[in-house]
């Protein structure tokens, strides 16, 4: 299982030991400083080897906050993060938050107990098989069934989960592994990945597709933000002047303003990208997989395109689009080395131009009350370039995802493919831990806040200085939305008017608080907000009447967007 | 019906038996039989897949299985046959 890039760390002194203090130690020689975890029987002996042991552990109040706030590691640093929990229920309270790396492929490890190997199989006390319940949502996963396999287990879960498409890794432990002595040593750097060959005759033909087009189209997803190729591509787009849109996940590889972006295409995106994708006759498609958010009815998807496809996923590549051009690879050093060079295609630049100036988003809805998108717009201006908005799932999902100014990718930390509510709060957690200079915020609806709402204990716990936005439409916004547009307006189950009051909630978990409810309130308490140096908690009311706009309605073109009316 | 057959070259591990079953059902095909024959160092499974409606890309399921750890090699044996071979068909309730 080793390979040469991997060596033994220097011996510790406290050979021999027992596998949970070799789980420990290999973690650490992995460069783990932290980790996210909830104690319980079958893992109690790797608790047991955590103090003194250098490895700093935040207990969360739940085990799917541990799995998300890991996961937020990954999301900004490239670095798996950590989480740990017990067998039984905590497995499979883990399961949401692996899932939601897996989808958006976060490196991730997850290491759960399991019942000793002699009971494993009997329906033992918090026994449920982990490794069965998570295979189709990891990228690999492990039953150690030897101490002496740690070290080797543990760096290959890391390698694998951060190299090629990224994605989470499950290490299960039985118990009586953890509590077995044993002389073997942790390891310290990586197994070793085959790299993958990258076809110099596909990006021939790729940059011969791009030299006839007249009106290509950058088409930029999360796959560039796990690459870490974010500036490659900048590069890329500002060498050529091709217009770019971006996926939900591909938000901030291009900054907000950026003179090519046309914005966020697809459900709820911009009107001049789903235009311009109607339009192009070439789409140059890197790190993104046709999600059906993102295309609308896939067969009226850019009609008129041919697709150049890089991808670190071979599967992907003409999935659910053939591409006439597809390149499996490693997509940072392929594109430093692509050098297309577009005709003239200025017309086409000022069609595009032109379209985002004919369509630039709205700040003038009519009333008092406050209008989440433009306090949501205004909160990340103020906030500047170390602005980090984690959105949960919902209407001010995309809200965020349309008005905030993201200055790189990890400035959007967004539950894109699971979709998952309650991701918000733990996973700024974990973000704010990753990157303390960051300026994080957690914004959710009061749906979602409530999903997760006990990790405001860890906040205060460790006074983390986070700082956690509810805009509060006492509904389910999105559902209602779509009840209103699609199901008669037969609102079914979306009232949550009988919500507590948010911010003696968050006062109650020690969490100073605030709440604001018109639109004259809102710089003020931006600026508050920003302002605090500690955890701080505000509670906006908004109309729970506003809908989010454009939308494209499910099963329908990119082209057939609805709008909002003109007096909103 | 259509009938794929791919011929999966692995590694002898804990669990990739049913990754690969996994995989085959979660991308929208179901298994229509299975044989596994242990080699030296590794295993080599024979499988007939069918799909669940007419939208899947066999080439796509193909790298999806071979994209999996302890994969080491997928090949397409022969396209779209239209009955089953005379292995003994698995339940498709099976546990593998």
């Amino acid at each position: 299982m080793t390979s040469p890039a991997l060596s033994p760390a220097s011996s510790p002194e406290t050979l021999p030991h027992t596998g949970a203090q070799l789980v420990i130690e290999s973690l650490l020689a992995q460069g783990v400083d932290t980790v996210f975890g909830y104690p319980g029987g079958a893992i109690m002996p790797v608790y047991d080897a955590i103090p003194g042991s250098g490895l700093k552990h935040i207990l969360c109040r739940h085990e799917q906050g541990c799995a998300f706030a890991a996961a937020a590691v990954g999301r900004m640093t490239g670095k798996a993060g950590v989480c740990l929990a017990t067998s039984g229920p905590g497995a499979t309270n883990l399961v949401t938050g692996i899932a939601d790396a897996f989808m958006d492929s976060v490196p991730l490890v997850a290491i759960t107990g399991q019942v000793g190997q002699p009971v494993m199989g009997t329906d033992a006390f918090q026994e449920i098989d982990t490794f069965g319940i998570t295979m189709p949502i990891v990228k690999h996963s492990y039953i150690v069934r030897h101490a002496d396999d740690i070290p080797a287990v543990i760096a290959e879960a890391f390698q694998i989960a951060e190299s090629g498409r990224p994605g989470p890794v499950l290490v299960d432990l039985p118990k009586d592994i953890q509590q077995a002595v044993t002389s073997a040593a942790p390891l310290e750097g990586s197994t070793s990945m085959t790299p993958i060959d990258v076809d110099e005759d596909a990006l021939r033909r790729a940059e011969a597709l791009i030299q006839q087009a007249e009106r290509p189209l950058f088409y930029l997803g999360g796959g560039i933000v796990r690459s870490g190729a974010t500036q490659v591509v900048r590069d890329l787009v500002e060498q050529t002047g091709i217009p770019a849109f971006c996926t939900l996940q591909g938000l901030g590889v291009l900054p907000t303003g950026h003179p090519s972006l046309l914005g966020m295409l697809g459900m709820h995106g911009c009107k001049a990208a789903n235009l311009a994708v109607q339009e192009a006759d070439l789409l140059i498609v890197v790190g993104a997989r046709f999600d059906d958010r993102a295309t609308g009815k896939l067969d009226a998807f850019a009609p008129k395109a041919g697709i150049v496809h890089f991808d670190r996923d071979a599967s992907e590549i003409s999935k659910l689009r053939h591409a006439n051009v597809g390149v499996a690879c490693e997509i940072k050093p392929v594109l430093e080395a692509f050098r297309p060079e577009p005709q003239d295609i200025s017309a086409w630049q000022a069609q595009c131009e032109e379209w985002k100036e004919a369509y630039p988003a709205r700040y003038d809805a009519p009333g008092e009350g406050i209008f989440a998108p433009a306090l949501l717009k205004e909160l990340s201006e103020q906030a500047g370039d170390s602005f980090v908005g984690v959105a949960d799932v919902g209407q001010h999902q995309m809200w965020i995802a349309q008005h905030c100014r993201f200055s790189r990718p990890q400035a959007h930390l967004t539950s894109g493919g699971l979709g998952s509510m309650g991701f918000s709060l733990p996973t700024a957690l974990g973000a704010k831990v990753a990157e303390p200079d960051a300026t994080v915020v957690s914004i959710s609806g009061d749906g979602g806040v409530m999903m997760n709402i006990q990790e405001l204990a860890t906040l205060n716990r460790y006074k983390i200085p986070l700082k956690v936005m509810v805009i509060n439409n006492s509904r389910l916004g999105m559902v209602r939305q779509w009840q209103e547009l699609f199901f008669d307006g037969n609102f079914s189950e979306v009232d949550l008017s009988d919500n507590p009051d948010f911010a003696k909630v968050a006062e109650a978990f020690g969490i100073p608080a605030f709440t604001i409810s018109k639109r004259d309130e809102v710089s003020a308490g931006i600026d508050r907000f920003l302002k605090a140096e500690g955890p701080i908690f505000m509670h906006v009311v908004i109309d729970p009447s506003e809908n989010v706009w454009p939308l494209v309605a499910p099963g329908k073109s990119n082209s057939e967007m609805m709008e909002a009316d003109d007096d909103y | 019906m259509t009938i794929e057959t791919f011929t999966i070259e692995c590694d002898n591990v804990n669990g990739t038996l049913r990754r690969i079953w996994t995989i085959i059902e979660q991308r929208g095909w179901y298994v229509r039989s299975l044989l596994v024959e242990e080699i030296e160092d590794g295993s080599i499974t024979r499988v007939q897949v069918s799909p669940h409606g007419n939208n899947r890309s066999v080439e796509t399921l193909r790298l999806q299985l071979e994209r999996l750890i302890n994969v080491r090699h997928v090949k397409l044996e022969r396209r779209s046959r239209q009955k089953p071979s005379q292995w003994k068909e698995i339940p498709h309730a099976a546990v593998i």
